[in-house]
């Protein structure tokens, strides 16, 4: 299946840092319509308001955490399809046990690269 | 307890505030704690209180060293990073017209060096404190009160059990890619 190359990615991180480097690697990989959300509650109002393609997001926010914003959209029936890749220092055996339970569609371990990135994305969407 | 006795514990907790003078504190209770043995029975037992409630032995066992692991684990992100930003940046000043630039960005990666030294002077006071905790528990006798975890910490501790954050893991303490992409068969 090939990927839709223009379709709107919100990354969610509540270090800017983070989402300028993640915006740059999906810019790399010619991914250019990106939003960004400050935390899981920003990132789920965003979801109601706008329809995404991909949501890439860090698991240790507050108020709302990554964890907690995927199992919100898991049980949203508007929002339970779209693709979810967790992007975390988190990296417990339990963490990566608890995100697939709740329907995390990949999970990349921080720090990671464009290539890490790229494949993930590809597996997502069975590319 | 007496007037002066609540002075001298006041005195001491504002020192540590004020100073953060925490060892020397520490220090002070622990010797306030030998001489009033078998002076006022009160007075003492609201020490051996105050000291409970600083949890030592946990302080000792588990949230210094882990504090400790974790200045560690920065110092060698900070020195990972730092060289493969510098091995790019010397690349890039072969190329024309971006040597200045490279020039900065490896001007820039001396933060590491101070950040190290900076981690390594804490790391160093943290290792004092853990071994004034051991001698405090094994001087004193004291256990740690676990009355003095408050509502706000209670709540933290909570959430952060029902939300599995553990925070970042240490070198060979969480999964790899690879082990996340099995558990995962994607």
């Amino acid at each position: 299946m090939a990927i839709d190359m223009n379709m709107p990615i919100l990354v969610v991180d509540d270090y800017k840092t983070m989402i300028r480097i993640i915006r740059n690697l999906l810019k790399q990989l010619g991914f250019n319509n990106v939003d960004e959300a400050s935390d899981g509650t920003e990132a789920f109002a965003k979801m109601q308001a706008n329809k995404y393609g991909l949501v890439i997001s860090d698991w240790n926010m507050e108020p709302m955490t990554g964890y907690e914003l995927l199992q919100k959209v898991r049980a949203n029936s508007d929002l339970t399809r779209t693709p979810f890749i967790m992007v975390t220092a988190e990296s417990k055996t339990e963490n990566v046990i608890a995100a697939k339970k709740a329907g995390v569609n990949n999970y990349i371990v921080k720090p990671f690269n464009a290539a890490t990135l790229r494949s993930k994305i590809s597996a997502v969407f069975g590319a | 307890m007496t007037p002066n006795k609540m002075l001298s514990l006041s005195s001491l907790i504002e020192t540590h505030n004020k100073k953060s003078h925490i060892m020397q504190s520490l220090l002070d209770i622990s010797l306030s704690a030998d001489s009033l043995k078998g002076k006022d029975g009160e007075s003492c037992t609201v020490l051996h209180d105050a000291i409970g409630q600083l949890r030592p032995d946990q302080m000792r066992r588990w949230a210094i060293p882990e504090a400790i692991a974790e200045l560690n684990e920065i110092g060698k992100l900070n020195e990972y990073s730092v060289n493969l930003i510098m091995e790019k940046a010397e690349s890039l000043m072969d190329h024309d017209g971006a040597m200045d630039d490279a020039m900065e960005v490896l001007q820039a990666c001396s933060f590491q060096d101070i950040a190290g030294q900076r981690l390594a002077k804490v790391t160093e006071l943290l290792e004092t404190l853990e071994e004034r905790f051991h001698s405090l528990v094994h001087e004193t006798g004291v256990r740690d009160s676990h009355e003095a975890m408050g509502e706000e910490e209670l709540e933290i501790e909570r959430r952060r059990k029902e939300q599995i954050l553990h925070g970042p893991q240490l070198t060979g303490d969480g999964v790899s890619q690879d082990e996340i992409d099995a558990l995962l068969g994607a």
